[in-house]
């Protein structure tokens, strides 16, 4: 079997893609109209939701980068991962409710028609829209080159030869497929089978980690403390202040991330809340498993002197699957990374779609466009190719607008969105100024490469700046007029 | 309530930002705290004279873990009360609040080396953070869902809601 490893992992990942294109297709007869192209008509149970929920958090990064991480910074970037749970619980009592009900009684479709309802403000929901759009694409960007850089690796270990751009072309015909046709139903019922294998290739992973030293987790550890006590102690390499920096913009941030919390609004039942918080954090956290056990197992067996030391973190991964898993496990968990990219990329498709054809056009001439399925389904293939082309020739671009993504979401949406619906004195303008300033400063700090002390996280500053500016500005300004339905479920 | 929930929240980000505008000016701000490990260019490996922040370093994560509680408990209010959900709330984040310091006092007095103490697989510091830090929102949650159908989301909650829809329905002429 060992002989046809490269093989097998070629079978899986095509099976796996395969099945996105039969979900699209199914998905054809539920996509009746917008409202189910962008909101899966609100009929989604309570594993639906969960899943679609995780598997949009957890991206190619949480399979690839993250794991890598630890192998570079020791224990740095579990941080990430450790605020995710609390992030969940932010993101069900500031939202789940207010956002799932607003967006019934005034038949949202998006989180933009959800703050001009409770702004009744144009300029707001603008705001929101541009700094969605801008985010959506580098994040879409970087995922789609993920999704190519993987597949390029599979077909070369297989002996064939495929360059970048045809390995674009061929990860986002099956994106571009499933979504068009399906909308954010095909996202949904994909995210199932996504989440799914992430679950079980993470679970597979921990446990043959585990097993790839006699003493477990207990002995690799040893081994890194007596290479670097730091790399292994609670703040890693990165230092104590990065690492809780990372823990409030990971934490906090994660109920600003439009491409999950629009999720959050599309569960058939409100009460159904109680049911998807914790499976979705225990979704997660077996997921997540993952990205800590590899990056540990690897750095343990580099700084011994076990294996040899890989030519990028980001390789940590694919390393030890190739060395240490069984050719069927290898096969599961790269279709496993290709599912976590494409739940994210699917996500921010549907959520930037609907920027362009719904909300924009909404603030801008006070009405959705006509036949806005049709629209959205045109759009969703340009962002798409945008995205790409974005991707393969903008170079240094992506990875600025990449990794300004979560911060610039979690400055802007946190105040904006998860507070402004649970505080009354919430003004517009304090709403437009703290979307600007996140943009101003995430966008300012990457162009002028402003380093903050002791590693402190940009992102985390434009969310306190931002936080700070929408409490401060509200708080000295007179208290807006909120519409008496919006205000009777804020009231709830 | 709620409005004083946001003040306390005010108060608390002006002096983190404060601390972090303090920072700036502690000796080894901006100096790199890993270089390049000898034995991998893909490997960082933390340098030998590590400044001292753990003063500052604490406060950053005793705002950040504040900040965050109190918004759960923004969340959890209605009508600007916190009700009978609210002495469980605040002790969720006080205890929140003491496993965070447990972690940075653990991790002041602990002593790496072959003998050192490991808890659950790791050191124990990092024990606090993975099992601690990590576990401890398992209490939010259990919260959350125990009090749904009590307090977060009520019957009344429902039927008010219900009306709304009616009435939102008959304006559109439905």
């Amino acid at each position: 079997m060992e002989e046809s490893r490269d093989l097998i992992v070629l079978i899986f990942v095509g099976l796996y893609m395969a099945l996105c294109i039969a979900i699209g297709l199914w998905a054809i007869r539920k996509t009746k109209s917008s409202s189910d192209f962008f909101m899966a008509g609100r009929h989604l149970g309570v594993m639906l939701t969960a899943f679609a929920v995780f598997s949009s958090t957890l991206s190619g990064f949480g399979f690839v980068g993250g794991p890598g991480l630890v192998y570079k910074m020791g224990m740095s970037s579990i941080w990430m991962v450790v605020c995710s749970a609390m992030g969940y619980v932010l993101s069900f009592t500031l939202l789940s409710k207010k956002i799932r009900l607003i967006g019934e009684l005034r038949n949202c479709i998006s989180l933009p028609d959800v703050v001009m309802a409770r702004y009744r403000s144009d300029s707001v929901r603008i705001w929101t829209s541009i700094a969605i759009l801008l985010g959506v694409m580098g994040y879409l960007a970087v995922q789609i080159l993920a999704m190519a850089h993987v597949l390029k690796d599979i077909f070369a270990s297989s002996g064939f030869g495929l360059g970048l751009e045809m390995c674009v072309f061929i990860s986002c015909a099956v994106l571009v497929f499933y979504t068009v046709t399906g909308g954010i139903v095909a996202s949904v019922y994909t995210d199932l089978v996504q989440g799914g294998v992430m679950i079980v290739a993470a679970l597979l992973i921990f446990f043959t980690v585990m097993t790839t030293y006699d003493g477990g987790f207990t002995e690799m550890n040893r081994i890194i403390m007596a290479d670097d006590p730091e790399a292994i102690g609670p703040w890693g390499t990165l230092g104590m202040v990065g690492c809780l920096s990372w823990f409030f913009v990971f934490g906090l941030g994660g109920c600003g991330q439009p491409h999950i919390i629009t999720k959050i609004m599309m569960n058939k039942k409100v009460s159904d809340g109680k049911r998807i918080l914790p499976l979705t954090a225990v979704s997660y956290v077996a997921a997540a498993l993952l990205w800590i056990g590899i990056g540990l197992v690897m750095r343990a067996l580099v700084v011994s002197g076990a294996h040899p030391p890989l030519d990028s973190p980001d390789a940590a991964a694919p390393q030890f699957l190739q060395h240490y898993a069984h050719p069927i496990l290898a096969g599961v968990v790269f279709a496993g990374l290709l599912a976590a990219i494409m739940s994210t990329a699917d996500g921010f498709l549907n959520i930037g779609t609907a920027a362009v054809v719904h909300d924009i056009p909404k603030a801008i001439r006070g009405h959705a466009l006509k036949n806005e399925m049709f629209w959205a389904r045109v759009t969703t293939v340009l962002i798409a190719v945008v995205a790409a082309v974005f991707a393969l020739y903008t170079g240094d671009l992506v990875a600025i607008l990449g990794a300004f993504g979560w911060g610039t979401f979690a400055a802007a949406i946190v105040p904006v969105v998860a507070l402004g619906l649970n505080w009354k004195r919430a003004t517009p303008l304090a709403a437009n100024v703290a979307i600007i300033s996140s943009l101003a400063i995430n966008f300012g700090a990457k162009i002028f490469s402003i380093q903050l002390p002791f590693n402190f996280n940009i992102g985390a500053l434009s969310l306190a700046v931002s936080l700070t500016l929408f409490i401060g500005i509200s708080l000295f300004s007179d208290p807006p007029e909120i519409d008496s339905d919006v205000e009777a479920i804020m009231d709830m | 309530m709620v409005d004083r929930l946001f003040k306390i929240l005010l108060v608390l980000l002006i002096c983190l930002l404060a601390v972090v505008g303090y920072m700036y000016f502690l000796p080894g701000a901006t100096d790199a705290l890993a270089t390049v490990h000898p034995k991998s260019s893909g490997l960082l490996k933390s340098v030998a004279d590590q400044p001292d922040i753990l003063g500052p370093g604490y406060l950053v994560g005793f705002f950040f873990v504040s900040i965050i509680s109190l918004c759960v408990l923004v969340g959890m209010s209605k009508r600007g009360s916190l009700g009978w959900v609210g002495k469980w709330l605040v002790s969720c984040f006080i205890c929140y609040l003491l496993v965070y310091t447990s972690l940075v006092w653990v991790y002041s007095t602990y002593e790496a080396g072959p003998n050192a103490a490991f808890w659950g697989g790791f050191p124990l510091p990092t024990a606090i953070m993975i099992y601690g830090i990590w576990g401890f929102p398992a209490f939010f949650i259990t919260l959350f869902v125990v009090t749904y159908d009590q307090w977060f989301y009520r019957d009344s909650d429902r039927k008010t809601f219900q009306d709304l829809l009616k009435k939102a329905g008959m304006e559109r002429g439905v």
